[in-house]
């Protein structure tokens, strides 16, 4: 081992302090240029940032008692079938503990200030989007996860925020997952609030780098308490034969906005996109998908389906790009409907922007009511209005319940719906 | 059981029903038969709740209830039950559970518990046998993906398991080859009681072959026009829509 002579050390720490300075400095800029997306942004059309978000609200500071966080823990783990999940948890904006007992070839640590990995920010740009900005120049928190070579990890790993404070909450949060080749990790993203917690407003940005021939599942759950808010930044690299497969269950917060975008970079990947919101009240549901084709061969395949109450509001946009290069191409895409209240509303709209000649691609959007035919077929053989309403709502959602792999997840996540629809 | 008098139903400015009556007692087979556009579906509709018609006139007496008065489920929980003609494809609702639920909604309705999950496998067992409808069938989702066969079957199957005090056919032998339309008469035909009565409506006389009926009604422009016996069919196959039209002073479209 090499020592290094003290005063250099000291130096070069400086230097790279100051560069992580500057970053946060430059994003600062950027940020401070743009502001928070209002509606005449394309892409914030819908989801006017700067009238929903309050940006003033302060961190709290005072950190909560890990006895507590514990029962949150376990009963959390058990209603989405997940127990024996390895959790990484934040809690009221901070990271507050890392799991123990990993399994061999998992790393996992907090991102530091000044000890940043080489790879965060490598995906997300902050000129790219104002959210991405104000998230470099003010995350506050964050982790790592990396798994090694040829190491696949079976026990899902949870990075699991709760919001219980009464305080109202700002945050910045930064996730950043290197799947080393041919390995392969399930990770649960999931935002809850305890009862009677303030209003929160987190700012999530996840970088997720999946090398050759690696596998990634990542599961969602955005079921946080009813005037949460959250603009949630996801983006997704893969290099060849790859796979990932990612869930995204919204029921919960008054806004949330996700920009989830999957770039593959080596031929023959495979990307799964699939999504569930449900909507009540006044609440705002946005996902911007981004499937980037950028070589040749490789499959996405994306379904969102949505269920809307209420004056619920929930914008798609589904964009696609397959690139010159990326010939033989399969690309395909759907968004599904239902509203079941006259105030509820959807705008929804795919965007294939496709420079390559031989590839297949197809999408389909439609919104809707349930099946007139349908329910008088239910209805003719007993069943009530409300009953035949259900059982269709959840034979509709279902459809993509029943692709989401890991059986005990994929029954709560069905528990879940099931109760949603309960409600009056 | 049944007792219509008078319907009259329209779809916008068309009547179409132009004053049918017809009564119904227990343990009867009543075959309604006519040529395409006399009614026959309208009448069905009608029967079972259907919206895009309208009631002019007229009564519809089931079991002491105003029929019309009452939702289509109500009528289905008072023992009312149309076989479709063309029965719908439901993605993702599996056909056994929505038996479960529509059993139960009739149970509750007479105020009786849910079904004990052991009588009612044994209920499934013993009515799959009846229409010979695979066990596969059963567990998928309702009529999706069924041959048209196959979700005739299915609508006797459920049939048999809702035990109908009143059960309408509607062109069920619209579609069927010989083997399948013998297998659904049977399981008609197994499930005649001296409490319970259908309503067969067809096109063709050659249902009646199998399902044999106490009374036959010959519905031509919304109206009963002729009633008979089993023979009236017969009569009918042999001589054709034409005779009727005869009859009835019509001129005939050589």
């Amino acid at each position: 081992m090499i020592r290094m002579h003290p005063e250099m050390d000291l130096e070069n720490e400086t230097r790279i302090r100051s560069t992580h300075a500057a970053k946060r400095e430059e994003a600062a800029a950027i940020f401070a240029a743009q502001g928070l997306p209002t509606r005449t942004w394309e892409e914030y059309k819908y989801c006017d940032l700067s009238k929903h978000l309050d940006w003033t609200a302060e961190l709290i500071g005072d950190v909560p008692q890990p006895d507590e966080l514990k029962v949150i823990i376990d009963n959390w783990l058990s209603n989405w079938g997940l127990t024996g999940a390895r959790v990484i948890l934040f809690a009221d904006g901070k990271p507050i503990s890392l799991p123990h007992d990993l399994p061999d070839g998992l790393s996992i640590t907090w991102i530091l200030e000044g000890a940043e990995p080489s790879a965060m920010g490598t995906l997300a740009a902050p000129n790219t989007d104002p959210m991405i900005a104000r998230n470099a120049s003010e995350w506050s928190g964050g982790v790592h996860l990396r798994v090694g070579q040829g190491k696949e990890i079976e026990v899902p790993i949870v990075v699991l925020h709760v919001h219980r404070s009464p305080q109202r909450l700002r945050a910045d949060l930064r996730f950043l997952v290197e799947v080393e080749s041919s390995a392969s990790l399930t990770l649960v993203e999931a935002y809850a609030g305890v009862a009677g917690c303030g209003r929160s407003q987190l700012n999530v940005v996840g970088e997720t780098l999946v090398a050759e021939g690696a596998r990634v599942t990542h599961l969602r759950i955005q079921d946080d308490a009813a005037d949460a808010q959250q603009v949630n930044t996801s983006i997704t690299s893969q290099q060849a034969n790859s796979q990932s497969w990612q869930f995204t269950l919204t029921t919960g917060g008054a806004l949330v906005r996700n920009n989830t975008q999957v770039q593959l970079e080596g031929q023959y990947g495979e990307a799964h996109l699939l999504g569930l919101y449900l909507g009540n009240d006044r609440q705002l549901m946005d996902n911007h998908t981004l499937v980037d084709h950028r070589v040749p061969n490789c499959n996405s395949n994306e379904l969102y389906k949505g269920a809307l109450q209420g004056k619920a509001t929930a914008v798609f946009n589904g964009k696609i790009y397959v690139r010159r290069d990326a010939q033989k191409t399969n690309a395909f895409q759907s968004n599904r409907n239902i509203l079941l209240s006259p105030g509820a509303t959807v705008n929804t709209k795919p965007q294939l922007e496709i420079y390559a000649d031989d590839v297949k691609c197809s999408h389909g959007t439609s919104t809707g009511q349930l099946d007139p035919s349908a329910l008088f077929y239910l209805r003719s053989r007993g069943l009530g209005v409300e009953s035949a309403r259900k059982l269709l709502l959840q034979a509709f959602l279902d459809e993509v319940v029943q692709q989401v792999t890991l059986p005990s997840f994929q029954d709560a996540v069905r528990e879940r719906v099931y109760a949603w629809l309960q409600q009056p | 059981m049944l007792e219509i008098r008078n319907l009259k139903a329209s779809v916008g400015d068309k009547e179409i029903l132009k004053g049918i009556n017809l009564t119904v007692k227990p343990g009867e087979v009543h075959a309604i038969m006519g040529p395409n556009g006399s009614g026959k579906s309208t009448l069905s509709a009608v029967l079972s709740g259907r919206n895009e018609y309208e009631v002019t006139e007229g009564t519809v007496q089931f079991n002491g209830h105003n029929l019309l008065e009452l939702d289509p489920e109500v009528r289905a929980r008072e023992g009312l039950f149309l076989a479709f003609q063309y029965p719908v494809e439901i993605p993702g609702v599996s056909n056994i559970n929505f038996l479960k639920t529509a059993l139960n909604e009739i149970r509750a309705h007479k105020g009786l518990g849910p079904i004990e999950p052991r009588t009612f496998l044994s209920m499934l067992k013993e009515k799959q046998a009846l229409v010979e409808l695979d066990g596969k069938l059963a567990n998928r989702s309702v009529n999706e993906g069924f041959s048209g066969g196959e979700k005739k079957r299915n609508e006797i199957f459920q049939m048999a398991m809702l035990e109908p005090t009143l059960a309408i056919l509607d062109e069920t032998d619209s579609g069927l080859d010989i083997d399948a339309l013998r297998i659904v008469a049977n399981g008609v035909n197994k499930l005649r009681r001296p409490d319970n009565a259908f309503v067969v409506i067809t096109h063709y006389q050659r249902l009646l072959d199998y399902i044999v009926p106490d009374v036959v009604h010959v519905l031509y422009k919304g109206k009963i026009v002729k009633t008979g016996t089993k023979e009236l069919a017969l009569e009918l196959e042999e001589k054709g829509y034409d005779w009727i039209k005869a009859e009835l002073g019509e001129p005939l479209n050589i």
